[in-house]
């Protein structure tokens, strides 16, 4: 319920969350897709501001 | 005896992103997150590891902005619309070689404009121009170089300039009325850089390769006819132009919301294109930026916690106001070959505080030029790799580019030094 509050606070931010939910899916699906370990540890890196913002906590 | 303790966190973080970066040619993303862990390590607080997620937050908005916009650079490749445009400047100035390489450079910087990411203009309408400027009788290092400097050029050019954001929100000043100042470091720099290429051109053009068939997308029944193939990119910048302009009449959506629309519209004015696809792709080619700004993020933060960054500001406050234009001349560009991100907050913020009282914003703007140069610097020297990985000339392409690209790469520091040195004259002529 407070999720919802705070998701809809204003009219742009059910946007940019639904931005920041496709973004962070395209990450994952980049992530699955690379092959070199390096590569996948940056998408890893780069999914934990866009994860913790779009559930957020921060 | 405490400064020493930061001097040695400071030269244990430099050494361990040297060691990561250029010896073990990992990703500049995890040289600097590496670099983070042994800067909290050296100085005692390897149990405040909460400090790497709060640091991964430090450039969020701009790793937003970077992530949407490579969206809509990749709709506009994949809807076909960047092959159009690069083909009809081609056929219209293919035999006028001034004209083209203006044009060229326009059409090299205008992703870096949007974006404030030189490798978003290398790795998209860098590789279109890259074979046009070849056709047209330029050396292919020649070439590739005119690519990475439009590609730095229009990294600082305005609309979007993020390394002036980074260095603006380190001492709190917004992003505005720095477009003119921008205009005026990135104009003359990308002219005289077109004039430098058409030196260049030591054959005839290549005629045959000039053919409308030859550099049009793949046949003529794919071409996309009429004025519709430049509504994307007029919406986004009559968006941006409207929000600044009206001063708040018009609410501002953000310039993420922007460039997400832009890639809408991409989709419906050129070819058909699968958009899930697309996405995955454009978050794809954004990916490493984003990894390095997570990790200069990291990076500045320990910085920040553990002392050093406050030593390197206290240090540019004791250097004589003579001797800062020239340490910002080096230090910038120098720091920039780690991040041109990570040069602008770790030494542009500091660099701007000592230089507090000249014209701020036309001396951001100027440093901002001297950290997006750093991309061009090796050892990891990000934008001629791409353009070099791209080419497919072989394993000394980047070392030939970067010979070539040395005098240019000096003019644009001794530019940017002077529009530094008389701020305060620029700022009131404009």
């Amino acid at each position: 319920m407070t999720y919802f509050k705070l998701a809809t606070a204003s009219w742009l931010t059910p946007i940019y969350l639904l931005m920041l939910a496709v973004t962070v899916v395209a990450v994952a699906v980049n992530i699955l897709r690379e092959e070199k370990l390096s590569s996948q540890i940056v998408g890893g890196m780069v999914l934990i501001p866009l994860v913790l913002r779009l559930l957020l906590v921060k | 005896m405490l400064m020493w303790a930061q001097l040695i966190t400071f030269v244990c973080m430099l050494g361990t992103f040297l060691l990561f970066a250029a010896a073990l040619k990992l990703p500049p993303a995890l040289a600097t997150a590496g670099a983070a862990v042994v800067g909290l390590a050296v100085s005692g607080n390897i149990g405040s590891l909460y400090h790497l997620i709060e640091g991964a937050f430090g450039y969020f908005d701009v790793i937003l902005i970077i992530a949407m916009a490579m969206v809509f650079m990749a709709a506009l490749e994949a809807a076909g619309i960047l092959e159009e445009i690069s083909y009809r400047i081609t056929r219209q100035l293919g035999n006028k070689p001034l004209l083209l390489s203006l044009a060229s450079m326009v059409l090299v910087m205008l992703p870096g404009m949007l974006t404030g990411s030189s490798t978003a203009a290398a790795m998209t309408t860098g590789r279109f121009v890259l074979p046009v400027l070849v056709n047209a009788g330029i050396a292919p290092a020649r070439a590739g170089a005119f690519v990475a400097l439009g590609s730095i050029i229009g990294m600082i050019a305005p609309p979007v300039n993020v390394p002036v954001m980074i260095i603006g929100s380190g001492i709190d000043m917004p992003y505005v009325g720095f477009d003119i100042p921008l205009l005026l470091l990135s104009v003359p720099a990308a002219i005289a850089v077109s004039i430098w290429v058409v030196a260049g051109i030591n054959k005839e053009p290549s005629g045959d390769k000039l053919e409308p068939g030859q550099a049009a997308p793949a046949g003529a029944s794919e071409r996309i006819p009429g004025f519709k193939v430049y509504i994307p990119i007029i919406a986004l910048l009559a968006m941006m132009l409207a929000v600044r302009l009206s001063k708040g009449s018009i609410p501002d959506p953000g310039i993420p919301f922007m460039f997400a629309a832009g890639a809408l519209l991409a989709m419906v004015c050129g070819r058909p294109i699968k958009l899930w696809d697309t996405i995955v792709d454009g978050i794809g080619m954004a990916m490493p930026v984003m990894g390095v700004l997570v990790g200069a993020g990291m990076f500045v933060q320990v910085m920040t916690v553990t002392g050093v960054r406050g030593l390197l500001v206290t240090s540019a406050l004791d250097i004589p106001i003579a001797w800062i234009f020239v340490v910002a001349a080096l230090a910038l560009p120098l720091f920039g070959a780690i991040s041109a991100y990570a040069s602008s907050s770790v030494m542009g913020v500091p660099i701007l505080l000592a230089l507090l009282g000249n014209d701020e914003i036309v001396t951001a703007a100027a440093l901002s030029m001297l950290a997006a140069i750093g991309d061009l610097l090796p050892p990891i020297a990000i934008v001629p790799s791409l353009i070099s990985q791209s080419s497919g000339e072989g394993p000394d392409f980047r070392s030939e580019l970067l010979r070539q690209a040395a005098v240019p790469i000096f003019c644009l520091v001794l530019w940017a030094f002077a529009v530094l040195r008389w701020a305060p004259a620029i700022g009131r002529l404009l």
